[in-house]
């Protein structure tokens, strides 16, 4: 089986290297951006099996880059997890229409990320 | 399988400093006026990337502070709040208050709870009752961890005979034993390649204390304390199994679910749960017990981001690099010399390849020097919010105007020039510009201007400080020059009375203030930059302003020295001291009481010190009318060295002799020649001071 590759969009340098870790740590080959648009450079010039994006970025946020991505051929069905540290019936409508597969509120049990991740990853 | 995500706790912390001085920077420049909503967004982002990773790596105490503060944030960027000059200090003091609480989780002073109570409750009250159940009044939870005692990392660093030797992690093993219980993080495995070892102390004294008792055994540079992590029950985090087979309904919870109709086709898309019912089940709670797991060491794995333009890494990483392309140009001069040595012997094709070799070495030098350079923005981004304060103290108004932020130097430079230079800021303001009704009085428009400037110049950085204040007071420093005891002619030049105000003692404030002036003064400030290989010089005009202008080194591992020898050894005296060197002629040189010998020069008399006596040498030439005298300056003392010959001018990389053997007194440092000697630099303070004391003193003309 080939390895999967997860792409990590997050501003935050802590967080983008913990969930880095935590998917590595599970054989996941992940590739870290730093905010929306550097993801969404990534998604462009790769191909990636699960893309996990933080909501609130400077540059691109979480919802603009779903939206964009969902616009890619490539990205049509691709599972996309959005991570909010906003839980809200409002926020998750539009991760919804944004056309996000599921949600995580931050902060977050990487076990839990890490069982969401496999199970999107089949 | 078990993770451990305390190997993050110092990225965090690194990451949230940088939040913290964005803060401060971004609510200095907030205009109560006319706050723009670039702003706004900004300063909020920042307070919210420091909750968000608080709460992550489980630091409560500052999760909770960050999210008194975001709410109030979050009000003041929809405008439900305005920006007025109390909001501002209201954030001021929440940035200290978060700056001084993540200093302690870093094993600095232990928390001032009185101080974060207040804060908090203020930060909380002006966020109202938006709040919600969040908000909680009462003391704050003590985040003693790290401050108290509890448990900590100790990194050490692996040296030459040491590394991939179990003895070696023994013996630091034993070192720390001392001070409570060892666990080793690093694994035999991991020894073999490592350059540096990982062990967690639990001790019943604080990080601080450790740090302390372990000076005593390492070089600070050997050793660091990390952060642990935090306190609260870890549950084990490997204990959980994962449920791979679970369905997706199974997975969903409070914390995370799916959209059923974003799911791709490939995947299970029976989920009984209607997405909608899941929503708003639970307020967020911004300090969950996920923040809680356990911390079993696994394999060691750096997380490199992929796409990002730079990289952080250790600095004892760039220092040994650092070190060996030093010893790669030696090397190389050495082959150079011995190529010349060798004369036609040596084919014309050899030699251009070691031209060739010269210029690569050279740029590699630079290039490597470099990776240490920071901007000197570092240091002068502390000045808004230093000029404020004291502004706002003494009932003074100034404009602040920074230029050349971008000016690179070494980062052990910028951590060490940031003392005198805040200094000469304070100064400016304490004492140099005027209350603004004085100001009025002298013509002058209220607002006084500070100016800081840095730039590069040749092979040196030259930072001013200038004020449009009152400047010196020529009357007065003479006066208290005369009062100190000092002979000063009235006729001095301007620029040999502002010396003056350099001399121990002569701070010209009438009183002592709270700011600045305490006795220690621009002596202090001229002797750290003297440390530091610079030099200080100060321009005033009664009136109408002073500046003070600093030059510095570009970099702190290369001098610019004189070669000199005294018997049958070359030394090397750092050019930063030398005024003039000379050849007195035998009846300007006198003996004077006590057989200390003192030349004229011009109409002074100056002590002379003769070298080969200070190093116990047999010297080629004993009278100083043969030999020659290299006139040296510091802290305001001077005296003419007498060496038996000057060798010539040159540039120096400088080698710890304390790192490397111990310290001598009067020896600053060694230094490798052209030909593989060593010469030892001298350390010209240390012997005008140590001349002082056997000398009179004799500093004025007869």
């Amino acid at each position: 089986m080939t390895m999967k590759t997860i792409l990590t969009v997050e501003d935050s340098n802590s967080m983008r290297q913990m969930i880095g870790y935590i998917l590595r740590s599970a054989g996941y080959n992940v590739v870290e951006a730093e905010d929306g648009s550097k993801g969404l450079a990534q998604a462009q010039s790769g191909k990636f099996d699960l893309v996990v994006t933080d909501q609130n970025m400077p540059n691109m946020d979480g919802l603009s880059l779903i939206k964009a991505l969902r616009q890619m051929p490539d990205y049509k069905s691709t599972p996309v997890i959005m991570l909010t540290t906003e839980a809200s019936d409002t926020m998750k409508q539009r991760g919804r229409e944004a056309g996000a597969t599921g949600w995580m509120v931050k902060p977050f049990d990487p076990n839990r990320l890490l069982e969401i991740c496999q199970k999107l990853l089949g | 399988m078990s993770l451990d995500i305390g190997r993050f706790h110092q990225v965090f912390i690194d990451e949230a400093i940088e939040h913290i001085n964005a803060l401060e920077a971004l609510a200095l420049k907030l205009d109560p006026e006319k706050p723009q909503a670039e702003e706004l967004n900004a300063i909020f982002r920042a307070a919210h990337s420091i909750k968000g990773g608080a709460a992550t790596f489980g630091f409560e105490g500052l999760a909770q502070l960050t999210h008194a503060l975001e709410t109030v944030l979050d009000q003041v960027r929809k405008q439900a709040m305005a920006v007025t000059g109390d909001l501002i200090k209201l954030l001021l003091s929440a940035t200290d208050c978060l700056r001084a609480h993540v200093a302690s989780l870093q094993g600095g002073q232990p928390i001032d709870q009185d101080i974060e109570a207040k804060v908090l409750g203020q930060l909380q009250r002006a966020g109202g009752a938006e709040d919600g159940g969040c908000a909680r009044t009462g003391a704050v939870p003590a985040q003693t961890h790290a401050a108290n005692g509890g448990s900590c990392i100790v990194v050490v660093k692996l040296e030459a005979p040491e590394l991939g030797s179990p003895e070696g992690m023994l013996r630091i093993e034993q070192a720390l034993s001392g001070l409570g219980a060892v666990e080793r993080l690093t694994s035999a495995d991991e020894l073999a390649h490592a350059m540096e070892v990982r062990m967690r102390l639990t001790s019943s004294i604080s990080a601080a204390e450790v740090q302390e008792s372990l000076a005593f055994v390492w070089s600070n540079d050997r050793f660091r304390i990390e952060l642990d992590a935090p306190p609260g029950a870890p549950a084990d985090y490997s204990s959980k199994p994962i449920v791979a087979t679970a369905s997706f309904a199974e997975l969903e919870g409070d914390d995370a679910g799916f959209f059923v109709e974003n799911l791709p086709a490939s995947l299970e898309r029976a989920k009984p749960n209607d997405p909608l019912a899941l929503t708003g089940r639970r307020s967020y709670d911004f300090r969950p017990e996920a923040a809680q797991f356990g911390r079993r060491q696994v394999d060691r794995y750096v997380a490199i981001p992929m796409d990002t333009s730079s990289i952080r890494v250790g600095v004892e990483k760039v220092d040994r690099l650092v070190n060996l392309v030093g010893e790669l140009v030696i090397a190389q001069a050495m082959l150079v010399q011995s190529s010349a040595h060798a004369g036609t012997e040596l084919s014309e094709s050899v030699s251009s390849n070691l031209g060739q070799l010269d210029r690569n070495i050279r740029e590699l030098h630079e290039a490597v020097m470099s990776i240490r350079m920071l901007p000197i923005s570092y240091v002068f981004s502390r000045f808004p919010r230093v000029v404020r304060d004291l502004a706002d103290k003494l009932g003074k108004r100034v404009e602040l105007v920074l230029e050349g932020e971008e000016t690179e130097l070494d980062k052990g430079l910028i951590e060490k020039v940031t003392d005198p230079l805040t200094h000469l800021v304070r100064n400016s303001i304490d004492h140099g510009i005027e209350l603004p009704a004085q100001r009025e009085a002298a013509g002058k428009p209220p607002i006084g201007a500070l100016r800081v400037r840095a730039l590069h110049q040749g092979g040196n950085v030259v930072i001013e400080v200038s004020d449009d204040g009152a400047g010196f007071d020529r009357a007065r420093l003479l006066e208290k020059a005369r009062g100190h005891g000092l002979a000063i002619s009235e006729a001095s030049s301007d620029e040999d009375v502002w010396q003056l105000a350099f001399l121990p003692g002569l701070s010209t404030a009438e009183r002592i203030t709270e700011v600045s002036g305490r006795g220690v003064g621009m002596d202090v400030v001229k002797r750290n930059v003297e440390q530091l290989g610079g030099r200080l010089s100060l321009r005033s005009a009664a009136g109408q302003g002073t500046t003070v202008t600093i030059h510095l080194p570009l970099t702190l591992a290369i001098l610019d020295g004189m070669l000199i020898n005294v018997g049958a050894h070359t030394y090397v005296i750092p050019l930063t001291h030398i005024l003039e060197n000379l050849q007195p002629s035998a009846d300007a040189v006198k003996t004077v009481g006590g057989g200390g010998k003192v030349v004229r020069v011009r109409e002074e008399f100056i002590p002379l010190i003769a070298l080969h006596d200070v190093l116990n040498l047999a010297p080629r030439f004993e009278q100083p009318h043969e030999a020659m005298l290299v006139l040296c300056e510091s802290n305001g003392q001077r005296a003419a060295l007498q060496v038996d010959e000057l060798v010539g001018q040159g540039q120096f990389v400088i080698k710890s002799l304390e790192q490397n053997f111990r310290k001598i007194a009067g020896i600053a440092g060694a230094t490798i020649l052209g030909d593989g000697r060593v010469a030892l630099i001298l350390d010209v303070a240390a012997l005008l001071r140590a001349g002082q004391r056997s000398e009179p003193a004799l500093s004025t003309a007869q």
